[in-house]
């Protein structure tokens, strides 16, 4: 049959659930059980039985009630000693920057352009940004809705000046190199720029071989499979790159390879796309030789715009408008708000069901 | 640390000589007549806020009868804190008796 002392530790972990974290709750309650119980021997004497000793114990700690209210009264809601309210603003902040890298379309862990490692941290990221929310709305023992509603609208009136300043665009305005990124993209486009000469020159020599070729055979091996290709072009021999500036696929050149592998050239311009045999690449590079032909000087300026504004950024330009991207950041951003909020009610409203629970309580008791 | 009452002084005065487990603080605090107003199991809150700002340190232990405690230390900021209202008493207590001793000098010179 449970003891005094066990009813009485029941009460107490109800009372105290309603404010705080478990394991703390369950820190204090085997605390208080240990002094209950050590008072319970003290008070044992003839004519004092265990029952009689365990009331005596029960009256000295006080009611359950009161005691709960005294630790709820002097815990601090600190999260690892921070208020709740910074990891909620943290939290948002870290969740909304990673629904902007797109990381709820899971493309990372299917990326087979690469990059599939800095998705999926993303999307680690954004997933542990999102459970730390909840923890946080918890740990404050409140709604924080308001604050969240202010950080997404913030952004989203923000959203101008923060991808103006953060992103540097060419010409095509819906992407650009990030500051976080600038001097490893910089490297990056001048080697571009060096080796336009040998994609051009790949590309001629592509189309003259398709025109006089009667089979796969009359071809040489660069133009047959993209890993020769690749090495032909100065590029990385393993196939796939997906680089950030994220240039339109114009004048992808097909080549008939069974390893169904695409390529680029530096991740900015698209050299290689496969075909199913060798009259679908002859099509396909009839039909886009001349395209990539022409493309080839718009993108040398875009990319030399590019190169100029990344400089600028380095020599201290801090703003390139750009509204296609802004405009994105802040529809982005609207999107994820529900969830934020959803989460945020979910979070406290669990809390609110357990503070009027014991509110309840003290009230009775 | 503003102290709260004497409580925390209480308490932190209570582990000086040697840790101590809560049933024991609370018992030594009760023993000086200090804390009143609060039952014992009220005075364990202020024991967590003393370790919450690192003047306490504490661990579970199991004694021989497989009783486990939790045995509380005071750290080197909890030394130092102490040493504060001490000091403040030490200099109340001499200016107590620098007036008294005053005061009886004047009284026999009056006598005299």
């Amino acid at each position: 049959m449970p003891s005094l002392i066990d009813w009485y530790v029941v009460e107490l972990k109800h009372l105290l659930s309603a404010g705080l974290p478990l394991d703390r709750v369950d820190e204090i309650v085997r605390e208080s059980e240990s002094h209950l119980r050590e008072s319970v021997q003290s008070h044992l004497r003839p004519g004092v039985d265990a029952e009689e000793a365990a009331r005596l114990a029960i009256e000295a700690y006080g009611q359950p009630a009161r005691v709960a209210s005294a630790f709820l009264a002097r815990s601090s809601r600190r999260m690892a000693g921070i208020d709740p309210i910074w990891w909620v603003a943290a939290c948002s902040l870290l969740a909304v920057w990673c629904w902007n890298f797109e990381w709820m379309t899971f493309r990372g862990p299917f990326d087979i352009f690469g990059e599939s490692w800095l998705m999926c941290a993303v999307l680690v990221a954004g997933a542990v940004g999102l459970g730390l929310l909840a923890k946080s709305v918890r740990a404050g023992f409140r709604s924080y809705r308001a604050w969240i509603l202010g950080i997404g609208l913030g952004i989203v009136a923000l959203s101008r000046p923060l991808m103006s300043f953060w992103m540097i665009p060419g010409a095509s305005e819906w992407q650009g190199i990030s500051r976080l990124h600038l001097s490893r993209d910089i490297g990056r486009v001048e080697q571009t720029l060096t080796r336009m000469g040998a994609y051009r020159e790949y590309v001629e020599r592509g189309l003259a071989a398709y025109s006089k070729a009667k089979s796969s055979k009359d071809l040489p091996a660069d133009l047959l499979d993209p890993v020769t290709a690749q090495i032909e072009l100065h590029t990385q021999p393993a196939p796939g790159y997906f680089g950030p500036s994220g240039y339109e696929p114009v004048g992808g050149m097909p080549v008939p390879s069974p390893y169904g592998a695409d390529a680029m050239v530096d991740g900015r311009i698209w050299a290689l796309n496969t075909a199913k045999d060798f009259e679908a690449a002859r099509g396909g590079w009839r039909k886009n030789g001349p395209l990539a032909l022409a493309a080839l000087p718009r993108q040398l300026d875009d990319m030399a715009l590019q190169l100029r504004n990344a400089r600028e950024a380095q020599h201290g330009r801090l703003f390139f408008p750009q509204p296609e991207l802004s405009k994105e950041v802040a529809i982005h951003t609207l999107e994820l708000l529900p969830l934020l909020l959803l989460i945020d009610w979910l979070a406290s409203s669990s809390v609110t069901r357990r503070k009027r629970w014991a509110r309840k309580r003290l009230v009775v008791a | 640390m503003e102290f709260g009452g004497d409580i925390k002084a209480l308490i932190l005065g209570t582990l000086q000589a040697k840790p101590l487990h809560g049933y024991e603080i609370v018992r030594l605090i009760r023993k000086t007549g200090g804390a009143r107003r609060l039952s014992e199991g009220q005075m364990y809150p202020y024991l967590h806020e003393l370790e919450g700002v690192g003047m306490l340190r504490s661990e579970w232990v199991t004694d021989a009868e497989e009783r486990s405690r939790r045995v509380y230390e005071l750290t080197q900021a909890g030394t130092e804190e102490l040493a504060r209202p001490r000091s403040l008493w030490e200099r109340l207590r001499s200016w107590v008796e620098q007036l008294s001793t005053n005061g009886l000098r004047r009284a026999e010179v009056r006598n005299a």
